[in-house]
């Protein structure tokens, strides 16, 4: 007897026996503590309602009448007390009813364990587990598990039902490989594959063409990894993210791309279309001066044949001729002298697109000298004076800027009715490009001619009104536009004309010759 | 072949196959008081005969002169001008290259060749028969050539 008081005084839970009244009859060591006595005996005769609070002490008074009553124990109760010290405490209760020889209840035995460490480790799981449940139920992203015995989806959550379209019902239970939202392709295999092999945690995610319940395809990134106890797999997680836009916006891009690459070609060949025509157009071009270049020297022969004939029928028959056929014959050699004319401008014309280098550092204001010294009995028959001031030196090909000015300058002179013929050089720097301008006061140009001035065998007078072959200007137009510039006229009838032409500064000289 | 005044130790060979120039020519000496002995071939190939005195030219004498066309039937006047300059007899011969063509190419070939002045025929006769005079001065009076 000595050895079970022993026993139950080192026992951590509290034992102690009640009457059928419910009054202590004996208490162990632990169950002091809970009661708050120094003795045992303090504790006999008395009743709960002497130490817990009455709600506690009514319910376990009524739970002992019924054990006593009943002859049925009370097994694992798990109740909250309040100990004598002012805790409360969980507590799981067992309580026996004592039956004596006769089958009569004389009393009950309780053992109670103090379970609220238990019980805060417990909640603080709950919590968390609540907690957890609550984040998968509030992810954006579809997150499945998948047993590993069975392969069959366990668990989904709504953003996966939101995704696919299907209830959790048509997820749940399914074979993993089988999943309605997944299409048969190569990557399926791939996923069966790895199904429950992966060793590592987490497998790098892959993407999968899936089928929405409606049948709209959607993109599906998957995350996978292995959920894990004690260090062996338990559960594929699987967290499917919905890539659909970003799959669109690539595949839009990647369209965008090839269109660009599309585009380009199409440039590259428009480019080299452009190319051969340009080639074929200079060809051409360059035919045409050579054309030009021959035909003139084909036609200087006869022409030298009928000059040189003429001029022996005046000097050998000259007498014998009377003055009717003199005229004819002066009217053959006037013919003759305009043909001359007209070919050799044509000549020099072909040139300036077939002979065209020799860059030289120029003084404009020495070269238009040196015209007016050429020109000067022109100058004089006309009664001109040819003004120029500020002119820029220039690298360039002095031949043909000469020839330039001097049509310029001739053509100032010859349509010209004034008492005296004035022409004003001048030169004004624009942006990149030297601007020169040729001003006459002469007869002025009516302004529906401007366009047609610088086309070939254009003339607007007759020759017996101003000499000249229609030439001089085409060859200045080709000149300004072998420099890189532009020429135009300003005029007026009865106002004078201005030509005024372009050098770019930075001139872009190409070596030519055919 | 035709002879057209007479200097006989300074003869002078026109290679032309146009008939007006070859008339135009002889007036030109005519006007221009040339009077040295012109002969007149009308293409390459009887150029090189008569320079080279053979078959009909083998008493002909050799020219101190030559004017040379170029355009000319069978041969024309750069193969002529090869020809010449590539003979070690004839080199020595100066040969004026008198033609219609201005063409940058004919004259730097002509030079290439080896001829001794190239100059464009005029339309103006009076301008010819200067031209004419020119020649004969520079290459017969002022030059110095060798004589065989």
């Amino acid at each position: 007897m000595e050895l079970l008081q022993v026993l139950m005084d080192n026992f951590p839970d509290t034992v102690y026996f009640k009457d059928a009244k419910s009054r202590f009859v004996f208490i162990n060591k632990a169950q002091c503590n809970v009661l708050g006595v120094k003795s045992k005996e303090e504790a006999y005769e008395k009743t709960d309602f002497d130490f817990f609070a009455p709600e506690h002490a009514k319910a376990a008074y009524k739970d002992e009448q019924r054990i006593i009553k009943t002859k049925k124990p009370l097994v694992s109760k798990i109740e909250q007390i309040r100990r004598a010290d002012g805790q409360y405490r969980w507590v799981t209760a067992t309580k026996e009813p004592i039956i004596d020889e006769k089958g009569d209840v004389i009393g009950i035995i309780g053992i109670s364990r103090d379970i609220s460490e238990l019980k805060t480790v417990q909640e603080a799981l709950e919590e968390s587990e609540e907690r957890l449940q609550q984040i998968i139920e509030f992810a954006p992203d579809g997150i499945f598990t998948i047993e590993k015995e069975e392969g069959t989806v366990t668990t989904c959550n709504p953003a996966l039902t939101r995704i696919t379209g299907y209830t959790k019902d048509e997820l749940c239970g399914i074979e993993f490989v089988k999943l309605p939202f997944l299409t048969d392709s190569e990557d399926i295999k791939y996923l069966s594959q790895i199904e429950f092999s992966i060793t590592g945690n987490v497998l790098k995610p892959f993407e999968l063409p899936c089928k929405k319940k409606d049948g709209i395809s959607i993109w599906l990134e998957m995350h996978v990894s292995s959920l894990k106890r004690h260090g062996s797999q338990m559960a594929l997680l699987v967290i499917s993210r919905d890539i659909t836009e970003r799959k669109l916006a690539e595949e839009a891009l990647k369209g965008a791309y090839v269109a660009i690459e599309q585009r380009v070609n199409e440039l590259a060949k428009l480019k080299a279309k452009i190319e051969e025509t340009n080639k074929l157009l200079q060809q051409s071009n360059s035919d045409l001066e050579n054309y030009t270049y021959v035909v003139s020297h084909d036609l200087k022969a006869p022409l030298r044949a009928i000059k040189a004939f003429s001029t022996f029928l005046v000097e050998d028959y000259g007498e014998k001729l009377d003055p009717n056929a003199q005229d004819y014959l002066q009217r053959i050699v006037n013919a003759v002298s305009n043909m001359d004319e007209l070919i050799e401008d044509l000549l020099l014309l072909s040139r300036v697109g077939r002979k065209f280098m020799e860059v030289e550092e120029v003084d404009l204001n020495q070269l238009v000298n040196e015209i007016l010294i050429d020109i000067e009995p022109t100058i004089i028959k006309r009664r001109g004076k040819v003004s120029y001031a500020d002119l820029p030196r220039l690298r360039i090909q002095q031949v043909w800027l000469k020839q330039l000015f001097l049509n310029l300058i001739d053509n100032g002179l010859k349509f010209n009715k004034s008492e005296t013929s004035t022409v004003e050089i001048s030169c004004e720097e624009k942006d990149g490009v030297y601007q020169f301008q040729v001003k006459g006061n002469g007869i002025g140009i009516d302004k529906k001619y401007h366009d047609r001035l610088f086309n070939i065998f254009e003339r607007l007078h007759t020759r017996e009104e101003y000499e000249g072959t229609g030439i001089g200007l085409t060859t200045c137009k080709k000149i300004v536009q072998q420099f890189g510039g532009r020429i135009w006229v300003e005029s007026e009838v009865g106002k004078g004309s201005t030509f005024v032409f372009t050098i770019p500064k930075n001139i872009n000289l190409q070596k030519k010759e055919v | 072949m035709s002879v057209f005044e007479a200097q006989p130790e300074y003869p002078i060979l026109l290679v032309e196959d146009n008939p007006d120039d070859i008339m135009i020519t002889k007036r030109a000496f005519a006007k221009g008081r040339i009077l040295n002995k012109l002969y007149v071939v009308q293409d390459g190939e009887e150029a090189i005969e008569f320079l080279r005195k053979r078959g009909k030219y083998k008493d002909v004498p050799t020219p101190t002169l030559v004017l040379l066309d170029l355009k000319m039937p069978k041969m024309n006047g750069f193969e002529v001008l090869e020809q010449i300059k590539g003979d070690k007899d004839l080199k020595s011969i100066p040969i004026v290259v008198l033609t219609s063509s201005e063409r940058d190419k004919d004259i730097e070939e002509a030079y290439k060749l080896g001829c001794n002045s190239y100059i464009v025929k005029p339309v103006n006769f009076e301008n010819f028969i200067k031209t004419v005079v020119d020649i004969k001065e520079y290459w017969l009076s002022i030059s110095r050539v060798p004589v065989k």
